[in-house]
């Protein structure tokens, strides 16, 4: 239940995240995923990161763009758009209202 | 790049030969992509090809060069078009209820089909007034013969040696009838203080029937059994032996032929003073035990 609940809370901030990320500069796959990792979200697979740039590139929030590479196949780099970058900020203030609001609920403040 | 839970393997920078040394099997990929495609379907045709396109690329950078190294980093097809479709904001993958329903009607029509067909084949039991044969007179002919006709005296030459008699039968019901036997009544008794040979042991000789000899009984046989019109073949030529079984289709005529040495006959006939002949033929038919007799086939023993 616990495995349930901690999948569903990182699939529910993993927009928010991508959006973090890409907003450090633009990034490919693999980077992306790395990062992801790093930041908690290891349970989520390629798959789903895939999808969700996908999704998130449709919705007109990030754009790619194949970078040819010497010694391999061409990568898709990620970037932001200004869209995306506008919700980013929203999604980072519903963010810390959200966080603010479960502080106060669970009595960590 | 990984498996759900798992990460890519694929370092920044790393080659595709960083993989492994397994040989690039382009139609390996497009196999993976293509299963995980099929889990897509119900999405517009233009997204799932871009969609699919696109995987082809993301395979590429991410390394796996084979099918089995594309299960090897991410699981079965169908595990990475879950994780997928849950990326993309889809809903579970679910099979196409509509083409569920169309297999089971497909199933169950052929389950009819197959039923109707059993059923309309199947052998149903023969009424006991079921008289499927009768001879044809102009079909009716043999060795030593002077004359035929249905139901009426066939006259035997007075000569030597087997007379044969060959009877054209043809069935005019309009079902199949298996034929598994024909043969000629070959019981012996006294009746009437008569030598009876062929047909009930009780039975007293009607008017213009005759018993044949012993000699002549027990070497009748049915010769033959063929096509008259196609010549196809002969079925049956062994003395005595019980034929193999077959089907006699509606309208479907066969002759069959009886031989048996006439000369016997004659001594064996005169004692008794007995005129006139009938050689009853039997068919057995179906499994039903059902046996028919064609009784206007006589032979005249006269001449005898």
């Amino acid at each position: 239940m616990v495995a349930v609940y901690e999948s569903q809370l990182r699939k529910g901030a993993l927009d928010l995240a991508v959006l973090a990320l890409l907003a450090r500069g633009e990034s490919y796959g693999y980077e992306l995923t790395q990062s992801l990792i790093e930041a908690g979200f290891d349970g989520l697979g390629d798959a789903t990161i895939y999808g969700t740039m996908r999704r998130m590139e449709q919705g007109g929030l990030v754009t790619s763009r194949l970078e040819p590479s010497p010694d391999g196949p061409a990568r898709k780099y990620y970037a932001l758009t200004a869209d995306g970058k506008h919700h980013l900020q929203t999604g980072a203030d519903r963010w810390d209202e959200l966080a603010a609001s479960m502080s106060e609920l669970l009595g960590r403040r | 790049m990984g498996r759900a839970g798992g990460v890519d393997e694929r370092a920044p920078g790393a080659t595709m030969s960083a993989v492994g040394d397994t040989h690039h099997d382009a139609a390996g990929v497009e196999r993976y992509v293509d299963e995980i495609g099929r889990r897509l379907r119900d999405l517009p045709k233009d997204e799932r090809s871009a969609i699919e396109a696109d995987l082809v690329q993301h395979v590429r950078e991410a390394g796996p060069r084979t099918y089995e190294e594309c299960v090897q980093h991410w699981g079965a097809p169908a595990t990475y078009a879950d994780g997928l479709r849950e990326g993309l904001g889809l809903a579970p993958f679910r099979p196409d209820r509509s083409r569920r329903i169309a297999a089971l009607l497909v199933v169950a029509a052929a389950l009819a089909g197959a039923f109707a067909f059993w059923w309309s084949s199947r052998p149903e039991p023969l009424p006991e007034n079921f008289t499927p044969f009768q001879p044809m007179s102009s079909m009716v002919a043999g060795s030593n013969v002077r004359s035929a006709g249905t139901g009426m005296v066939i006259d035997l030459a007075a000569a030597e040696g087997d007379a044969r008699l060959v009877v054209v039968l043809r069935n005019d019901s309009d079902r199949a009838v298996e034929v598994d036997h024909i043969g000629i009544p070959l019981i012996r008794a006294r009746a009437n203080g008569i030598t009876t040979v062929g047909g009930s042991a009780d039975e007293p000789l009607r008017p213009g029937e005759v018993e044949l000899s012993a000699v002549w009984t027990t070497d009748v046989r049915i010769e033959a059994v063929a096509d008259p019109y196609n010549l196809r073949s002969v079925e049956h030529d062994r003395t005595g032996d019980p034929f193999t079984p077959f089907t006699w289709g509606p309208g479907d005529s066969y002759a069959i032929s009886v031989a048996g040495p006439v000369a016997a006959c004659r001594a064996e006939l005169a004692p008794f003073d007995q005129r006139g002949g009938n050689v009853q033929v039997d068919f057995t038919v179906d499994d039903t035990g059902l046996a028919y007799t064609i009784g206007t086939w006589s032979l005249d023993t006269t001449a005898c």
